[in-house]
């Protein structure tokens, strides 16, 4: 086994706006010290080794060799910081205000050429200037702010990679970044009503009785609304009179509506801080034993035995499969996805408009926002949900995995490599690797186009796929 | 393929599974919602009812050629559906931004409540919108949960634990049979299948032997343990009814030899049996061998008496015991792993 080549692959920012905002780049500088210095290391030990050159534990290392293994070290943060911001966005859901991409500056801001070092101290972080004299610096890298701070020696300590997703999240700007656009999509009142005993122990005492009342009057009136009110409006001088009410009998007295209002503001401007929601350590256990948080083996998966499946041999027969799935993936999704919309009440009407919709977004490249009004939409919303490009790829995904599963099963089943009905753990592990080629090779692009910014282009197989189908459909309604 | 990046987990991250909410499903989820008592579980139960309606919505458009069937709710805060033979409980939650998921404690370990999937839900109520976060399998999550930290009665699962690929869900329903994920067996399926079994042994009917009927597997006492043996037990059961007994042969494990089962069983008050089980030594032998066990079951198999044997006892006995005629009942004696049962009625 070779050395990982995330020891010299670093992900850093690109500002072409129609990428996905990162790219991921060749460091020769690391890509040589890790060849020359780490051939003979071995595989468990590779990252250890590097940190000590890095933290000049050895007494023949020059700044610049230490310079150099800090490059290695950067390189292999970079993906997990990158990681990091992907997984905040998930975490916050959809349809909020921001996105991964606004994360990036804070956090993956290397460029993977000064050689930096760091003091005796692990204080600050010092630049190696040509003739091996340092220099401190103003500008801080956070790739080496991870390695910093991070205490290999301590025995149970956390893994590099869960030590950088942690410090990621505790990035001071990112997280100013986040209370100010985090919840951004959410009402004050949508938030309080969100908050659950876990972030309330974390209000004071009278914040936490403004919650309770808040939610005894202002939730059971909102499952009262009209349907399809969606944000949530601000509390009635009723509701709040009534909670006044409640409150007295908690003694906390407020006497003005206004002032109620303005105390729930502020409890809802703390909610908007990351810090009451996330969780400190989730990635690791606490140990009673030995009083310190170890990294899980327990987790599933772990036992995958990959050499089960007569890998080369199912191989050749997936890819065979795999474009002919996706074929009648798209022609099925977009039928049932046409006949759902002409049976369902409200979007009968627009049903026709689907496939020429399409056309517009996967063809002229044009956003659901353009669309609605040219297909006489009455919202983006309603472009969003008629439309839904994300559903439909997911589920074109879903069934594409879906196909080669069955045939490739069946072949393991023929060949008594898989039971009949297969055991759970094999089914999902075969259904993981039919995952991963089909992501490689279709779905990966497709979901990055899609997630792109501005200007982007729809070049994916899957796109190409999708449009050869719909440009029949147009040939098919003009000769009807 | 194991050398291949796994971009798995990024095409998920950059895709979830979310399922927009109609204004309907909203109007349902408050009817459905009305039923709960406090303020507090009305909104659970909300926010419970649109996960429901979307999961069935997001299930019924990838899986069309199943029925699925909402399960009567066991718990008013859990829903759960059936699938093609397979329980899944929902889960519902707010946020995941803490990267965990509490489960109920009793969803996992109670049998009337455990399901072959559980699937987590983030329901954001303001913007109508449903995300699927995951699931996982029963016996990966009876397995694991002990390693977490139980808070209110809820594990505290790491988000992590479970299995973020959704679909994942779907072929296994498609392609496993429900068999391949044990649920636990319930108490009363335990009962069900012991009272059926029991039926279709023979049972010995007491009321009759008040009539001077019996079955020719049912000796006269002297006939099967010595005298003064017989002297006790007939001393001790001065009221007049029928006494029988049966050899019972325990096979290898007692190096052949037999015990007898003797039963007594006297008309009592109110149209009532009075009923005394004694185990004894058969011929010569003066005790039993140790570690002998009578027990008494109900007819859904309900354990009501044990009695075990040590070193020098002459004899054991279940406490007596009465009953009203028709009351069906099983006597087991067991050593080691070998047990014989008479099944009775009174």
């Amino acid at each position: 086994m070779g050395v990982s080549s995330r020891y010299w692959n670093l992900w850093c920012l690109s500002p072409a706006s129609e990428k996905l905002g990162y790219e991921n780049c060749l460091i020769p500088t690391a890509q040589v010290f890790a060849r020359n210095q780490l051939a003979s290391a071995q595989d468990g030990v590779i990252q250890s080794t590097l940190l000590s050159y890095f933290h000049a534990k050895s007494a023949t290392a020059t700044a610049t060799i230490q310079a150099q293994a800090g490059l290695c070290l950067r390189c292999y943060v970079s993906a997990s910081i990158l990681k990091a911001c992907h997984t905040i966005d998930h975490l916050f859901g959809s349809d909020k205000a921001f996105t991964y991409r606004d994360l990036l500056p804070f956090v993956l801001n290397d460029d993977g050429k000064t050689p930096v070092i760091l003091d005796h101290d692990r204080k600050v972080q010092l630049v190696v200037l040509s003739n091996e004299q340092l220099q401190a610096t103003a500008y801080q890298f956070f790739s080496v702010e991870v390695l910093r701070t991070f205490k290999s020696e301590a025995q149970s300590s956390l893994s590099l990679d869960n030590w950088t997703f942690l410090r990621t999240k505790q990035n001071v700007e990112l997280k100013q970044f986040l209370a100010e656009f985090g919840f951004q999509h959410l009402s004050d009142w949508a938030l309080l009503n969100r908050a659950r005993p876990h972030q309330l122990e974390r209000l004071s005492e009278r914040d936490r009785h403004l919650v309770n009342v808040f939610h005894q009057v202002y939730r059971r009136d909102r499952r009262q609304q009209l349907a399809g009110s969606k944000r949530c409006p601000d509390p009635t001088t009723e509701q709040l009179q009534e909670m006044m009410t409640d409150l007295q009998a908690k003694t906390i007295v407020i006497s003005i509506a206004s002032e109620l209002l303005k105390a729930l503001k502020h409890v809802a401007a703390q909610l908007r801080q990351y810090d009451l929601w996330s969780h400190r350590v989730p990635l690791e256990v606490h140990d009673a034993d030995t009083g310190r948080d170890t990294i899980r083996s327990d987790l599933p998966g772990s036992d995958a035995d990959e050499s089960d499946l007569e890998q080369q041999e199912l191989l050749t027969f997936f890819h065979q499969q795999l474009n002919l799935a996706l074929n009648a993936a798209i022609t099925k999704e977009l039928r049932d996805r046409v006949a759902a919309l002409e049976r369902s009440k409200r979007y009968a009407p627009l049903a026709t408009q689907f496939i020429p919709g399409l056309r517009l977004y996967y063809g002229e490249a044009l956003s659901l926002k353009e669309i609605a009004p040219l297909l006489g939409m009455s919202s983006w919303d309603q472009a969003r949900r008629v439309l839904n490009p994300g559903d439909l790829l997911s589920k074109v995904r879903a069934l594409t995995v879906q196909r080669v599963l069955d045939r490739l099963l069946e072949q393991a089943q023929q060949k008594g490599f898989a039971q009949t009905p297969p055991e759970p753990n094999y089914l999902r592990i075969l259904a993981e690797q039919v995952e991963a080629v089909a992501d490689q090779e279709i779905f990966q692009a497709a979901v990055e186009e899609m997630r792109a910014g501005q200007c982007r282009s729809f070049n994916s197989v899957y796109a190409q796929q999708l449009r050869l189908y719909l440009n029949e459909c147009r040939e098919n309604q003009s000769h009807e | 393929m194991s050398n291949l990046p796994s971009s798995l987990t990024t095409s998920r991250l950059l895709l979830p599974e979310t399922i927009w909410l109609e204004p309907e499903q909203m109007e349902q989820a408050k009817t459905m919602s009305e039923r709960a008592r406090s303020e507090t579980q009305r909104w659970e139960s909300y926010l419970n009812a649109l996960a429901l309606l979307a999961f069935e919505q997001w299930l019924s458009d990838r899986l069309p050629e199943y029925a699925i069937v909402r399960s009567p709710k066991p718990i008013e805060s859990i829903s759960y559906i059936q699938v093609n033979g397979f329980t899944v409980c929902l889960l519902a939650v707010e946020h995941v931004l803490d990267e965990t998921v509490r489960v109920s404690q009793a969803v996992v370990e109670q049998t009337a409540l455990a399901a072959h999937f559980y699937v987590v839900q983030e329901v954001s109520e303001e913007q109508a919108l449903v995300t699927v976060r995951g699931f996982c399998r029963y016996d990966e999550l009876s397995r694991n949960c002990h390693h977490y930290q139980v808070r209110d009665g809820y594990y505290q699962l790491p988000l992590s634990f479970l299995d973020a690929e959704p679909n994942h869900l779907l072929f296994y329903c498609r392609s496993l049979q429900p068999s391949a994920i044990a649920l636990p067996t319930s108490a009363a399926t335990v009962a069900t299948e012991r009272f059926l079994g029991s039926l279709a042994k023979p049972t010995t009917t007491l009321t009759q032997w008040l009539q001077g009927a019996f079955d020719e597997s049912w000796q006269a006492i002297d006939q099967l343990i010595n005298p003064d043996a017989y002297l006790s037990f007939s001393t001790r059961t001065v009221e007049p009814g029928a006494k029988r007994g049966k050899l019972i042969n325990l096979g290898v494990q007692l190096g052949q030899q037999t015990v007898a089962l003797l039963v007594n069983v006297t008309p009592e008050a109110e149209g009532k049996l009075g009923v005394l089980v004694q185990l004894h030594p058969t011929g010569e032998t003066r005790y039993l061998s140790p570690n002998l066990t009578l027990s008494l079951r109900s007819q859904t198999g309900k354990m009501l008496q044990e009695v075990t044997s040590r070193s020098q006892d002459n004899y054991v006995q279940l406490k007596p015991f009465k009953g009203r005629s028709g009351t069906r009942f099983n006597v087991a004696v067991q050593f080691d792993h070998e047990t014989v049962e008479e099944n009775f009625e009174l």
